[in-house]
């Protein structure tokens, strides 16, 4: 789609390559990219690493602008893409850093079910998944919130659902920052982003949004996959979604709100997308209450999301819920930013981490980490394409030293949308999944074509990376078995 | 001349749109970008809406425009397919939009378009016209 990029790139080591900042004039920083010479010739396809140089022109960035191996071009940031700033430096707050999905994560369940329980029944499951969960274009949710209703769900997350009736207390433990960030302010988020997400509480989305039922594959740490009580053969379930249009409203009010901050703080950016605030300036302010709130919807509709998904289990296999397992492993959020410590240059730090299609990965002992997982490592729940795999990893102290307590986030799309419908003509992605064991269910028309395996890179090679890079750690590998998307 | 064409980006979707005029520009974009959305032979234009856009630039009037449209289409859960502008200038427009409710069977539905981004924003006068830019988030 593009001439290939012709930038520098010096290698470090066969999983790490340093992008000067001689590249470009106005760059604080050096880019660091994860990756090996493999996954660099598709990287080098795309405007995804001028995006990296982009990115070191934001005022306050410490070390690098990083890219995870999944990265890929996206607008302003690249996907994938790791910023620290330090608002003591003058730090920023970029909302294009976050992207319009706020707080776009993924959660994983664990069943008590084992593949013979499931495949009988499988084309069924995904049939009542299908039925059962709001997910395409124009779909609303089942579940109806009054504004009030909702300025406590912007407020208190996933625990205002737990309260209403759709979870289980131990679901808020099990998510990132309690499925709850504080800071949140309700005022911050416009009318017109309170109408948007008034309907959407509880439903999916398209694109690359779905619901996947897997089973474990592969244990790479056979006594890690015990801790989680995960053994191979067992059924687990994924689930992908983010804060819907009242993130993409938030995102986008606050990216004409701060039109004009580049030229009133004195900023020099290459790409309007990049527009951004100091973190101390009442336009970074606001921004950041609004965006907490927009992430609290978002880990309230995954919540919603998890107790439809229990549901319709309880009602295809006409067992109770306990009986069933399906408790949350962790929720992660991938499209966030949040104020992190560091110690840079041998000095602790409150530092903003922008996360734009990345992963937090805690290593084991970090304050922040709930106490079940404290001891072995946060889990980092990472996405491949519908017909390939699925990882649970768990962050690593190397996360810490090199990338802000970051992972990957997925396999990162290789193949434009268009060009995956083009090499789709005359196929059916549907019967070519079904021929690898796996039934899939899309409401749009030329979803599964957009989103086939092929316009994906390999999860496989990039969760190598990061497991080689020592920023994670692989536990086990899932593969699909149903798939329903927008 | 073409009246719009997807602009390949790896993980979402642009539409570079052509006019003759700026509300052949206008009109071909939103088409486009709904487009995405639906197949708009199956959509019926029966209801009509009134927007009144007033922006600093074109760029940032071109950004609204489709800003608009999709904060409209997801509110009212709408498709829209005919676009007829009383005034159009490079700071403001007022337009007529028709479109239908929709109807999960009778449309044939696409994706959702999250959102429109700033990302390599173009709109230049061209020797036949104009021409159009914008990269959605899908």
């Amino acid at each position: 789609m593009n001439e290939e990029w012709q930038g520098p790139l010096e290698k470090i080591d066969d999983y790490r390559w340093r992008l000067p900042k001689s590249y470009k004039s106005g760059m604080r920083v050096d880019g660091l990219i994860y990756a090996d010479e493999k996954l660099l010739k598709d990287i080098r396809k795309d405007k995804s690493l001028d995006q990296v140089a982009n990115v070191a022109f934001l005022p306050g960035i410490q070390k690098y602008s990083i890219a995870m191996p999944d990265m890929h071009w996206g607008y302003g940031f690249c996907i994938g893409g790791v910023c620290a700033t330090d608002p003591e430096e003058g730090g920023v707050i970029s909302p294009g850093g976050v992207g319009f999905d706020i707080n776009c994560g993924v959660r994983l369940l664990r069943t008590r079910l084992t593949q013979q329980e499931v495949l009988p029944k499988q084309r069924e499951l995904v049939a009542q998944l299908f039925r059962d969960v709001p997910c395409g274009l124009g779909v609303g949710g089942q579940i109806k919130f009054s504004q009030a209703d909702e300025r406590k769900i912007l407020t208190q997350g996933s625990s205002y659902m737990v309260k209403q009736g759709f979870g289980r207390p131990e679901d808020i433990l099990c998510t990132e920052a309690d499925g709850c960030m504080e800071g949140a302010d309700p005022s911050a988020v416009s009318e017109r982003a309170y109408e948007r997400g008034k309907g959407q509480v509880g439903t999916l989305g398209s694109g690359n949004h779905f619901i996947e039922v897997q089973l474990v594959d592969q244990v790479y740490d056979p006594s890690l996959a015990q801790f989680f009580g995960l053994e191979k053969d067992q059924v687990t379930v994924m689930i992908h979604s983010g804060s819907r249009g009242l993130g993409y409203q938030v995102c986008e009010d606050s990216l004409r709100k701060m039109a004009g901050c580049p030229q009133k703080y004195k900023i020099a950016l290459p790409d309007r997308q990049l527009v951004c605030a100091p973190l101390d300036s009442p336009e970074g302010e606001v921004y950041l209450s609004a965006m907490r709130a927009a992430a609290n919807y978002a880990w309230a509709n995954r919540q919603v999301l998890t107790h439809l998904v229990r549901q319709a289990f309880v009602h295809l296999f006409r067992r109770g819920e306990n009986d069933l397992g399906l408790d949350l492993i962790y929720d992660v959020a991938h499209n966030i930013a949040k104020m992190e410590t560091y110690e840079v240059k041998g000095k602790k730090k409150k530092l903003c981490v922008h996360r734009k299609g990345a992963t937090r990965a805690f290593p084991p002992g970090h304050p922040e980490l709930p106490e079940r997982y404290r001891s072995i490592g946060q889990p980092v729940l990472i996405p491949g394409d519908m017909g390939r795999n699925s990882y649970l990893l768990v962050g690593q102290q190397g996360a810490m030293e090199e990338t802000f307590g970051s992972s990957c986030h997925g396999a990162g799309r290789i193949m434009s949308r268009g060009q995956a419908v083009r090499i789709s003509r005359g196929r059916s992605i549907q019967k070519e999944l079904e021929a690898k064991g796996i039934i899939a269910m899309a409401r749009g028309r030329g979803g599964l074509d957009e989103e086939q395996p092929e316009a994906y890179k390999d999860v496989n090679e990039v969760v190598r990376v990061v497991g080689k890079a020592g920023i994670s750690k692989m536990v086990v590998r899932m593969r699909p078995i149903g798939v329903i998307k927008g | 001349m073409k009246s719009y064409e997807l602009i390949d980006h790896t993980a979402d979707v642009g539409i570079r749109a052509f006019g003759r005029t700026l509300e052949e520009l206008f009109k071909n974009a939103a088409v486009g970008m709904f487009e995405l959305m639906a197949d708009l032979e199956t959509v019926d234009p029966t209801a009509e809406k009134t927007l009144t856009l007033i922006a600093e630039t074109l760029e940032d009037l071109y950004v609204l425009w489709h800003q608009e449209l999709l904060f409209r289409a997801s509110v009212d859960r709408m498709l829209y397919k005919e676009f007829l502008f009383d005034t159009l200038t490079e700071r403001n427009l007022k337009a007529r939009i028709r479109g239908e409710g929709i109807n999960f069977e009778k449309h044939h539905l696409k994706k959702e378009v999250k959102a429109v981004t700033y990302h390599e924003l173009k709109v230049q006068k061209t020797k036949e016209g104009w021409v159009g830019e914008v990269i959605f988030d899908i």
